[in-house]
């Protein structure tokens, strides 16, 4: 009886936390929520020539660890960001597509880089550091892709 | 002489005795003309033959065209026994015309036919010389015929007015021909009148033929059309070569007899022009020809193709694979990029010394659904890779389909591709310097040192080419870019460090190195000057991703 206990758990945290490799593979959006910390920062660039203004999501994956994500606002034609205003009830409802990095931790790097975060996907980073009133910004964001192809 | 004249007057008043007459094309008329043409067999000219002119009969019949190259005729006659045309009429007479090559004749202009006129009194022979004119039609010219003597030099002895020699016409040419010229507006291909544009009338490809019936519309003189018969293509490819080369009878030969092969030909010389290396190229593909190398004319196309892109590459490719399946979006992708780098002087100046002018090397592209590292399926899936062919001294580049697709894992931009292609080449030029040294230039940062084996060749790459690639990148990039993509991404502001924030705008030169260090990410060098996570690394990770989402075609 206490095993099954302890297999429930377990089983109902993996189901709670985290999604598998498989399922994060095929998302064809992936949502990223990003709180400021020690190891998790914004960067806000200087203006460029046409008036965009650039801005870097850095996470340190493994804290100490040198591999790290980065994305960056997608920069448009017509130079206007893709910006939403979401509350939580769009969070529910997307929450199969909702990322944590920190959740990546058990998976290899390069493997996530060519296999999960690939080009062909749409990511969007939630700001968690703008929210106001419960109601949240997500930002359409590329990510610096780190793959390294054989050649 | 006397024959002669006799003859040249029956085989007028032959075809003059049906004009007026419906010509019988289709099997289906009725009722038959009086006068019509027909392919035989030699049995038929044979049978007849050797009960009134045994000596003529055995003579045509030991000398067929097999064995002008086994050499085992004893004349300068032979005779192409397969292409006999015979033109007949209601009255019992038939004229039989029957292609005929000369060992001596290795280099005129002229085409011969042997005829002969059989009537129920008697039997003619006469040797026809046809002579291709500038206006895409023939002279004829008849001489006398002697089976004894072996070397007949024909040369243009007498004019012969009207002649036929293929298919048979009502000939209302000829029939006006004496006071007026030719000047009938449309005549069925058959009968050749000198100056009249007869018997080869010169129609454009497109005109459908209707086997031996054909409309000739005439005055076209345009490079790029020929009559679709083995008489128009020999008259358009000659007019490639002359005055430097007249072909030899074999060459005639294969022309005349495979018009489907002989055609690609001059579409080759057409749109390629007739430069020397083409027409060089074009005698090796008779050769080829001649010795039923091709089994279907797609094999020569391909050949074709392959010359087109080696010539303008710097070395010898093979791109059958690619062009077994030419309609592909990755085999055009393909294309396009090859074409550009081959316009990049630094790209030929490398490959150039090395491969060019040079059969032994050889360089053959394969698109395939799925490239392994070292060729190995149990490992891991790559772009591409470059292998060196054992015991040869060819080198076999294989490209991963998914480079030019949207594929997640592998699609790449074109000037990706292109820095992808350029790699594998790099890597045949290695395997190449390796095992050969002293051929071609060397690298200006390579000088004095060996070039490295199949292991070291990446770190050979980050360390010594990096400059020629980032060349040949630049002067390839408004080819594999386009310019909206150039303007976007040359509004990018670059920073090259956080703290303290620097910044620069857009450098190609910079983009370039970056691009043509990616796939070199586990090279000593790049490890020890771009260490993860380093500004330096950070700059590198973002011209890429810059250039892929800005400089997509």
């Amino acid at each position: 009886m206490k095993y099954i206990k302890i297999l429930i758990i377990v089983l109902l945290t993996k189901n709670l936390y985290s999604q598998s490799y498989s399922d994060i593979k095929k998302l064809d959006t992936i949502y990223i929520p990003f709180k400021v910390g020690k190891f998790d920062i914004k960067i806000d660039y200087p203006e460029e020539k046409d008036g965009f203004k650039n801005r870097s999501y850095i996470f340190n994956y493994k804290k100490k660890d040198s591999h790290y994500f980065d994305f960056e606002f997608k920069k448009n034609p017509n130079r206007i960001l893709e910006i939403k205003k979401v509350d939580k009830s769009f969070l529910k409802k997307n929450k199969k597509s909702i990322v944590k990095i920190n959740d990546l931790k058990k998976f290899d790097y390069q493997d996530i880089q060519c296999e999960l975060f690939t080009r062909s996907k749409t990511f969007y980073i939630i700001d968690f550091s703008e929210n106001e009133d419960n109601v949240y910004t997500i930002y359409r964001v590329i990510h610096i892709n780190s793959c390294m192809p054989k050649e | 002489m006397k024959s002669l004249k006799f003859y040249l007057v029956s085989i007028i008043a032959l075809i003059f005795y049906s004009c007026g007459n419906n010509e019988e094309i289709s099997a289906e008329a009725a009722p038959k003309s009086t006068t019509y043409t027909e392919n035989v067999n030699a049995e038929e000219l044979l049978t007849q033959l050797k009960a009134r002119e045994p000596e003529l009969a055995q003579f045509i019949e030991e000398n067929p065209f097999s064995n002008f190259k086994t050499n085992k005729g004893k004349t300068d006659y032979y005779l192409d026994l397969e292409h006999i045309v015979a033109v007949k009429n209601n009255q019992n007479e038939a004229v039989y015309s029957i292609p005929l090559y000369m060992k001596s004749d290795v280099s005129s202009p002229f085409l011969y036919t042997l005829s002969v006129a059989v009537n129920p009194e008697n039997i003619y022979t006469n040797l026809i010389t046809k002579e291709p004119l500038d206006n895409d039609t023939f002279n004829y010219y008849g001489s006398s015929f002697n089976i004894y003597k072996k070397n007949s030099q024909t040369a243009k002895t007498n004019l012969v007015d009207c002649y036929c020699t293929k298919v048979y016409t009502d000939c209302s040419c000829c029939s006006i021909h004496a006071s007026a010229g030719c000047t009938h507006p449309a005549v069925i291909v058959t009968c050749g009148c000198s100056g009249s544009g007869g018997s080869s009338g010169y129609i454009p490809p497109s005109v459908p033929t209707g086997g031996d019936l054909t409309s000739w519309n005439g005055g076209l003189n345009s490079p790029t059309t020929y009559a679709p018969t083995g008489d128009g293509i020999y008259i358009a490819l000659r007019k490639h070569f002359r005055p430097d080369y007249e072909f030899t009878p074999l060459e005639k030969y294969n022309i005349i007899n495979q018009p489907a092969y002989s055609g690609k030909l001059v579409d080759f010389l057409n749109f390629e022009k007739s430069t020397p290396i083409n027409k060089a190229f074009t005698l090796q593909m008779l050769k080829s020809m001649e010795n039923g190398d091709f089994i279907m004319t797609k094999q020569l196309t391909n050949s074709i193709n392959n010359f087109i892109y080696s010539q303008k590459s710097p070395f010898n490719v093979d791109l059958n694979s690619i062009f077994e399946n030419a309609s592909a979006a990755e085999s055009k992708k393909f294309l396009e990029i090859y074409d550009a780098l081959s316009k990049s002087e630094e790209f030929k100046k490398l490959f150039l010394a090395i491969f060019d002018d040079n059969t032994k090397f050889n360089v053959k592209f394969e698109i395939v659904d799925k490239v392994y590292k070292q060729d190995n399926p149990a490992l891991e899936e790559v772009n591409a890779n470059t292998s060196d062919i054992p015991g040869t001294d060819n080198y076999l580049i294989k490209l991963n389909k998914k480079l030019f697709q949207k594929d997640p894992n592998f699609g790449q931009i074109t000037i990706e591709n292109a820095k992808t292609i350029l790699h594998e080449c790099i890597h045949a030029y290695l395997f190449v310097k390796a095992k050969n040294p002293a051929i071609g230039m060397d690298i200006e940062t390579a000088l004095n040192i060996s070039y490295p084996s199949k292991e070291e060749q990446h770190n050979f790459m980050a360390d010594k080419m990096i400059p020629t690639m980032q060349k040949v990148l630049s002067e390839i990039r408004d080819l594999v870019t386009t310019n909206a993509g150039r303007i976007e991404v040359q509004q990018r502001t670059i920073h090259p460090t956080i703290n303290p924030m620097t910044s620069t705008p857009w450098i190609w030169s910079e983009y370039y190195k970056y691009l043509s260090l990616k796939g070199l990410e586990e090279t000593k060098s790049f490890m020890a000057d771009y260490p993860f996570e380093s500004d330096q690394w950070k700059l590198f990770a973002k011209y890429i991703e810059y250039g892929h989402q800005d400089l997509q075609l």
